[in-house]
């Protein structure tokens, strides 16, 4: 299978049409004419830069290095090419015919120097960074790695802050996230495997596991749909989420995506498969399952019971974040009974004079909620103050002065609203169940809210991430794997991995391997 | 596509909601009145060999469902009309469990409301579940299913202040005979009605383990009606056989300190999601019996239309609750007595010889094997 994956590489690089278009003749001897083709082939692109130089001493070495402006190192170029090769005296330290070799062997001071014929791949590489280094007289180049973009450093992510653990996070290079990750896992298992996804913008990608821990299923099935890709495009690995996921329509997602490499570590050394894409501080992980909304890196650095309360509040909240909503509904409107009597008369008291009837009220304000979280990602930051008060001033307590909510309608509203913030991995999710289960209580009170939990529980049954049910499949759990799940067990209890991603090598501390021997 | 599998877990909680969904709230029959308790056993004790039968037939032929065997046992033209007599039976029951859950919105819940509007709520939920197959079904009950039980737990204790255990005196106070009468028909619904499970254990991962499945469950299911009634007993006393929904009204009684009272709605969390597995499953069923009588690919295709029939019965089935009571407990028995006992009993008997010959020639074939050897 992997023979078949490098076969087909050349036959699908669209790079092929763009140099067929041109000229497909391959470089030629002379030097003017191989400058003309590269010319032809970067046609209107005025980054280009040519540069040509001869060697004083010997002239037959006319030369030229062309590369792309602003993706190179320039002091590399002038200190490691240039300057060697007009500096070296060639005419008494060529010992043998082959002037280019000998060049790429005693002059050129770099540490990745190829020979290459095929235009395609010059291309590719000089896109990328490299520098074509062109000699008069020979139908083929050297390719010198001169790589050197400006790159952002390596900070502490905004989406995921923690207050202990490492502070790093992924950049938009994909060789620095692999150093990332690589510094974390010093281990010859860690593979890399890199895949170009994209017909127009060639985007690097690599797949990431450990060679003797991570499913082999799983690894041959993500690099099946990877195949499948046909795409003119990867900006962000969004794209690739989304082409990948197992259930395309379903809310839920089922591929993880992290900007933390000590997530990225933890989740390998899980036997899970890392898939990084050049461009996006976002790695994906597969496979995905529920309980990975509810974990987060911290949990397992700080004690484990602050970490188990944590999780719980976390998989809590997003249950009530679902359902509250649709609770509060049917109670008022159809079961007034199951209320006790006083709180039954504070809240029809507070709904007295209110025009507007309850299940209107609690769509418009989980409306207004969404459009203020939405200001709130969207705006820029220096006007954050006007929207802080107008949402909580205006809305919250004019609306119910005013008599257009009720105020048990504004404190549901602001519970639903804050506990769906904590998950946002699944916001989409919650925001379709949440309508969902509203109109269902809206429509037959508390039987209706119970048909379309059960519809909420069926669709969470019936989606798999990469094989692995979603749900992790509870009757199937073994103990450990419940012990990562909605409570985390002390380091020293996690001897295993958990078993249900389908890895292998499942002891994880070695006293348990003697238990199994 | 994959096959389906469910393991024993799954499948034993599914039995045990099939078997109290409707139950719970329907009860068993009244006519024995505080001996209702009793009829329940009765009507577990009268289940066991039917049961033994049961998963005795899927044990013979693992990783078939009945359809299958019924072809396998019968040849093909009895087997299909088998087949068509299994198929009406599961699509019938699924419709009367349907009404049944339309009869308690219509009566209780809103009252206002046309029973039509329920039926459909429910029947769709119904229809993604069958569509979505056996495995999900299982997966999601077993997940719902401790809840249940917690509920249940809580309103039995809550329901404690409110227990006159002399209800339950004298016993067999009305000597046997309403004892038995009734057990035979908690023996017809619901625990033999588990006959339709035969048309989806053929999904069971492993093949010994029907006996177990089918026990567990109809015991655990059994053990939960049993107390469910005493407790309804002890609340209502004799009163029980004229209350439609005894468990409803038993559970409305309670009342702790202001704060937690009318809390009836519990016992139809109950109630609806059992009538859910219910209905789905025979939904299934009716689905995979016309598959194979019509040589389709798979049932899922025309599971939508089996479901907007079923509705569509269900909506027509009995003119009122009256009717419903008096077709449950008084026809029913009789009615589905073909279905649960004498067509398992046939099967069981011909797939018994059928596989004494196949294991003879077997060993006669060895035995040969081993003699030119």
């Amino acid at each position: 299978m992997l023979n078949n994956l490098f076969k087909k590489k050349p036959k699908d690089s669209p790079t092929g049409k763009e140099a067929n278009t041109a000229e497909y003749l391959g470089l030629s001897k002379t030097l003017e004419k191989n400058i003309a083709l590269f010319k032809s082939i970067f046609e209107n692109d005025e980054t280009l830069v040519i540069r040509e130089f001869q060697n004083k001493n010997l002239k037959a070495a006319r030369c030229c290095i062309l590369y792309i402006d602003g993706m190179v190192n320039s002091e590399i170029i002038n200190q490691n090419i240039i300057l060697p090769v007009l500096r070296n005296d060639l005419s008494v330290n060529i010992e043998s015919d082959n002037l280019l070799n000998e060049l790429m062997c005693k002059v050129i001071v770099s540490n990745d120097v190829k020979e290459k014929a095929d235009i395609n791949e010059i291309v590719g590489s000089i896109i990328y960074g490299d520098t074509l280094f062109l000699l008069d007289g020979y139908d083929k180049a050297l390719i010198i790695s001169t790589k050197g973009w400006q790159i952002r450093s390596v900070t502490e992510p905004d989406s995921a802050k923690v207050v202990r653990g490492p502070r790093e996070g992924f950049t938009e290079s994909i060789l620095v996230n692999l150093s990332l990750l690589r510094r974390k896992i010093k281990n010859p298992q860690l593979k890399f495997r890199f895949k170009e996804i994209g017909e127009r913008t060639h985007t690097r990608t690599c797949i990431c596991y450990i060679g003797n821990l991570a499913s082999m299923d799983v690894l041959s099935q993500l690099e099946q749909r990877l195949e499948k890709i046909k795409i003119d495009g990867i900006i962000d690995s969004g794209y690739i989420q989304e082409l990948i996921k197992d259930a395309p329509y379903s809310p839920f997602e089922t591929v993880g995506s992290t900007e933390r490499p000590d997530v990225i570590a933890a989740k390998l050394l899980e036997g899970r498969i890392a898939l990084f894409v050049d461009g996006s501080p976002f790695v994906l992980t597969v496979p995905y399952v529920v309980v990975e909304n509810f974990q987060a890196n911290e949990d397992y650095y700080n004690n484990y019971i602050f970490a188990t309360m944590n999780r719980l509040i976390r998989g809590f909240t997003a249950v009530t974040s679902i359902t509250i909503p649709a609770i509060f509904l049917s109670l008022v409107t159809y079961h007034q009974e199951m209320l006790p009597t006083p709180m039954l008369l504070s809240i029809s008291s507070s709904r007295q004079n209110v025009p507007i009837p309850t299940v209107a009220s609690l769509f418009i304000m989980l409306f207004i909620f969404d459009v203020l979280r939405e200001v709130g990602v969207r705006m820029p930051t220096p006007i954050g103050q006007t929207v802080s008060i107008v949402g909580s001033l205006v809305l919250g307590q004019a609306a119910v002065e005013a008599k257009l909510v009720s105020a048990p309608v504004i404190i549901v509203t602001a519970i639903t609203g804050i506990t769906t913030l904590i998950n946002m991995n699944f916001i989409s999710a919650t925001i379709i169940f949440r309508t969902l289960l509203l109109l269902g209580a809206a429509f037959l009170g508390i039987y209706g809210f119970l048909l379309c939990f059960i519809i909420l529980y069926l669709h969470l049954m019936s989606i798999r991430s990469f094989g692995v049910p979603y749900m992790m499949n509870v009757t199937k759990a073994q103990n450990h794997d419940g012990q990562d799940a909605w409570i985390r067990a002390p380091w020293w209890m996690m001897t295993t991995r958990p078993k249900i991603i389908g890895g292998r090598d499942l002891p994880r501390q070695p006293q348990s391997k003697n238990e199994k021997g | 596509m994959r096959k389906e599998q469910i393991i024993d877990k799954e499948a034993i909680c599914l039995l045990i909601s099939f078997i109290i969904g409707s139950t719970l709230i329907v009860g068993v029959s009244g006519s024995s009145k505080n001996d209702a308790w009793l009829s329940s056993i009765t009507g577990f004790v009268m289940a066991v060999p039917v049961l033994l039968i049961y998963s005795r037939i899927l044990t013979l032929y693992p990783q078939k469902d009945l359809f299958d065997i019924l072809t396998l046992v019968i040849g093909k033209i009895a087997g299909k009309f088998v087949t068509v007599v299994y198929t009406l039976y599961a699509f019938h029951l699924g419709s009367l469990v349907l009404r049944n859950f339309g009869e308690f919105m219509n009566s209780f819940a809103m009252p206002e409301t046309p029973m039509i509007i329920p039926l459909v709520a429910m029947g769709m939920v119904c229809i993604i579940a069958a569509r979505l197959g056996v495995e999900v079904l299982g997966r999601t009950t077993t997940y719902f299913l401790p809840g249940i039980f917690l509920i249940l737990l809580i309103v039995q204790l809550l329901a404690l202040p409110q227990l006159h255990i002399n209800y339950l005196k004298p016993v067999l106070g009305n000597g046997i005979t309403p004892v038995l009468k009734d057990g035979y028909s908690a023996f017809a619904f619901p625990f033999a009605e588990t006959v339709v499970f035969m048309g989806v254990f053929d999904a069971l991962k492993t093949p010994k383990s029907p006996k177990k499945v089918y026990f567990l469950g109809v015991v655990i299911a059994a053990a939960i009606i049993t107390i469910t009634t005493v407790r309804n007993i002890a609340v209502l006393g004799n009163m029980l056989g004229s209350f439609y929904f005894p468990s409803y009204e038993a559970v409305s009684r309670i009342s702790i300190g202001n704060v937690i009272e009318r809390i009836e709605i519990t016992v139809s969390f109950v109630f609806v999601f059992g009538v859910f597995v219910k209905t789905s499953v025979c939904m299934m069923v009716a689905g995979k019996g016309i598959e194979k009588l019509l040589n389709l690919k798979s049932y899922r295709s025309i599971i939508i239309q089996i479901g907007v029939l079923m509705i569509l019965f269900a909506q027509i089935i009995y003119d009122n609750i009256m009717q419903m009571r008096l077709w449950a407990f008084k026809v029913y028995p009789y009615y589905a007595f073909p279905m649960q006992v004498i067509l398992p009993v046939i099967i069981w008997i011909i797939a018994e010889i059928k596989n004494r010959k196949i294991r003879k020639m077997y060993s006669n074939a060895d035995q040969k094997a081993e003699d030119q050897q």
